[in-house]
């Protein structure tokens, strides 16, 4: 428990300072938002009237706690270019992002966990060399070249679903999630070949143990040492993996969505990108942000609790 | 059976990087059309004895531009990992063997960084200085530094109060003397291995950027806008989405392959 509320403080500290951070750099390099949002060309008087109105004139530190609280409590402040609310433009695109993210881990899981068993299990098979060499070819493929491939087998050959016919949550949630099953399993290849070579690696690597021989020794079956001794172990340095695997994938989804026209927040961070709208760059930066981070945490606890060797070390 | 396993590896990344460096001079030598030259009689030409990849929606060759892309990948990634590198080496570098409380300092700022999927950061850092090439180059390249120093900072900590050292600086060599050319090179082999994942991940980071628009500019091709470009045309032209596709995958494959070489 007073692990748990470490990392959670540990946390907070660092979206003070990632967010502190980001909001500096935007501020100084970005230039001057009033022009930004007026033209080259207004007039001194609105100019002026504009910065009374954006505090632009207090010192930056100011500013900076003045946009992080009400940041907390729901305002990311108004798009330059839409000039519509930056909440309310990206609020309903989290959704999206996080199904994506989310879908592409239980994928990567349902896929490495069980052929990392068992290849392991059964080294030097048909199916143990062909995963090996299958590995090493998908851990190459870029996601969204994959993403393009899935779209001409499934989409275009097979006609599993409409290339380019996404549909809103909110609309038909079943056809939402089939439709994201597809740049789902782009995302997850890649990291599932990873996760497979990992597990086995460390399967393998606990068969000469110890403990693995005790076990045997006192008639445990091949599966009972294999499950109730080995796993537990051999998977702590996967379990790392995974994390990192996740919020890779948080990330990766804004390139997986631009391959199938998803309108998540990748779309919306790219075209803010090249039209220098900085206030909602800065959303979904601290957005995506908060969201690894708060992954991160999560797996530090969950790797504690299943070994409780760490939280004692610290 | 493990080394030959490795040495296999090695052998045939290494020859894929050298048949992608062969075609790569080939697209400089060989007297192909201009990657960017526009021919509308040409739109969609299938692969032919005359342009062995067909042409692409402007009837670009695109044999010729995927050689001109792979070339322009290669560098972006050469100038990214040649700044994570160096960066990387002379934080990790001073970090490492000084520790102290500057060490702890950088190394929290650093853990946080790492924490950070670098497609995410390398955005940040578009984001503020625009699109481009040279922004691509130095946003992936910042984005790269902390895991090179976390790599080198590892490597310094461990050797720096092994016997060698020690007797170094008793024979009163300065530090910098101690750093650069008694613990540098025991580090050669770990440092090698991260270049070689760098050249990896860099590869694919360009490809992504490309991809998004915000690297390589138009008309200057690329294996990323090429495959974007391509996406539209899946059904009516393939083989456009194809070659970059499978450029891409070689490269990555073959830094994949000698890196995997280099592992314990």
């Amino acid at each position: 428990m007073r692990y748990a509320l470490k990392k959670f403080v540990t946390m907070v500290i660092t979206i003070i300072m990632v967010t502190l951070f980001v909001f500096l750099a935007f501020n100084l390099i970005s230039g001057d938002p009033v022009i930004s949002i007026l033209g080259t060309d207004a007039t001194p008087e609105r100019v002026e009237a504009l910065r009374r109105e954006l505090h632009l004139d207090d010192p930056v530190i100011l500013r900076y706690f003045r946009w992080f609280f009400n940041f907390m409590r729901g305002d990311m402040g108004v798009s330059y270019s839409y000039k519509i609310n930056v909440r309310s433009m990206i609020l309903e695109k989290v959704p999206v992002t996080a199904t994506m993210a989310i879908m592409a881990f239980f994928l990567m899981i349902i896929i490495a966990i069980p052929l990392g068993i068992h290849t392991s299990k059964h080294q030097g098979s048909a199916l143990d060399r062909t995963v090996i060499i299958l590995n090493q070819i998908i851990m190459s493929i870029p996601p969204f070249f994959s993403g393009i491939l899935l779209t001409f087998i499934f989409g275009r050959v097979l006609k599993l679903f409409t290339p380019g016919g996404y549909v809103s949550y909110q609309k038909d949630f079943g056809s939402f999630l089939w439709y994201m099953f597809f740049p789902s399993l782009a995302i997850a290849l890649p990291k599932a070949t990873m996760a497979i070579k990992l597990l086995r690696g460390s399967l393998i690597s606990e068969y000469n143990m110890d403990y693995v021989r005790t076990a045997y020794s006192k008639g445990n079956s091949t599966n009972g040492v294999l499950y109730g001794h080995m796993l537990k172990n051999a998977i702590l340095p996967v379990i790392t993996f995974l994390g990192m695997a996740l919020t890779d994938m948080i990330a990766g989804s804004i390139i997986v969505e631009q391959v199938f026209s998803i309108p998540g927040l990748g779309r919306i961070l790219l075209t803010s990108i090249s039209n220098r709208d900085y206030p909602v760059v800065l959303a979904i930066i601290v957005i995506i942000s908060a969201m690894v981070l708060l992954v991160n945490m999560l797996i530090d606890i969950i790797y504690s609790l299943i070994d409780p060797r760490i939280s004692f070390e610290e | 059976m493990k080394n030959r396993i490795k040495n296999i590896n090695f052998i045939l990344g290494a020859s894929i990087i050298c048949f992608m460096a062969l075609f790569i001079l080939a697209g400089k030598i060989l007297p192909l059309r201009d990657p960017n030259a526009i021919d509308a009689t040409l739109k969609f030409a299938k692969p032919s004895l005359a342009h062995p990849f067909g042409c692409d929606n402007f009837g670009r060759e695109i044999l010729s531009r995927v050689m001109q892309g792979s070339l322009s990948t290669f560098l972006i990634a050469l100038g990214t990992v040649f700044i994570g590198t160096i960066f990387g080496v002379i934080i990790g570098a001073a970090t490492g063997y000084f520790g102290g409380v500057i060490d702890e300092i950088l190394m929290r700022v650093n853990d946080a960084i790492f924490a950070f999927p670098s497609i995410l950061l390398a955005l940040l850092f578009i984001s503020l200085l625009g699109p481009g090439t040279y922004q691509v180059v130095i946003a992936l390249g910042i984005a790269f530094v902390p895991s090179f120093a976390r790599i080198v900072r590892g490597e310094f900590l461990k050797n720096r109060n092994m016997d060698y050292v020690k007797c170094a600086r008793l024979m009163g060599a300065s530090h910098l003397r101690i750093m650069v050319i008694h613990i540098l090179p025991n580090t050669l082999r770990v440092l090698l291995n991260a270049i070689l994942i760098g050249f990896n991940n860099a590869v694919l980071a360009e490809a992504s950027m490309s991809f998004l628009g915000i690297g390589v500019q138009p008309p200057d091709p690329s294996l990323g806008r090429m495959l974007s470009e391509a996406q539209a045309y899946l059904f009516k032209a393939p083989n456009y989405a194809l070659f970059p596709g499978l450029a891409l995958i070689l490269l990555v494959l073959g830094f994949g392959l000698m890196s995997d070489s280099f592992e314990k």
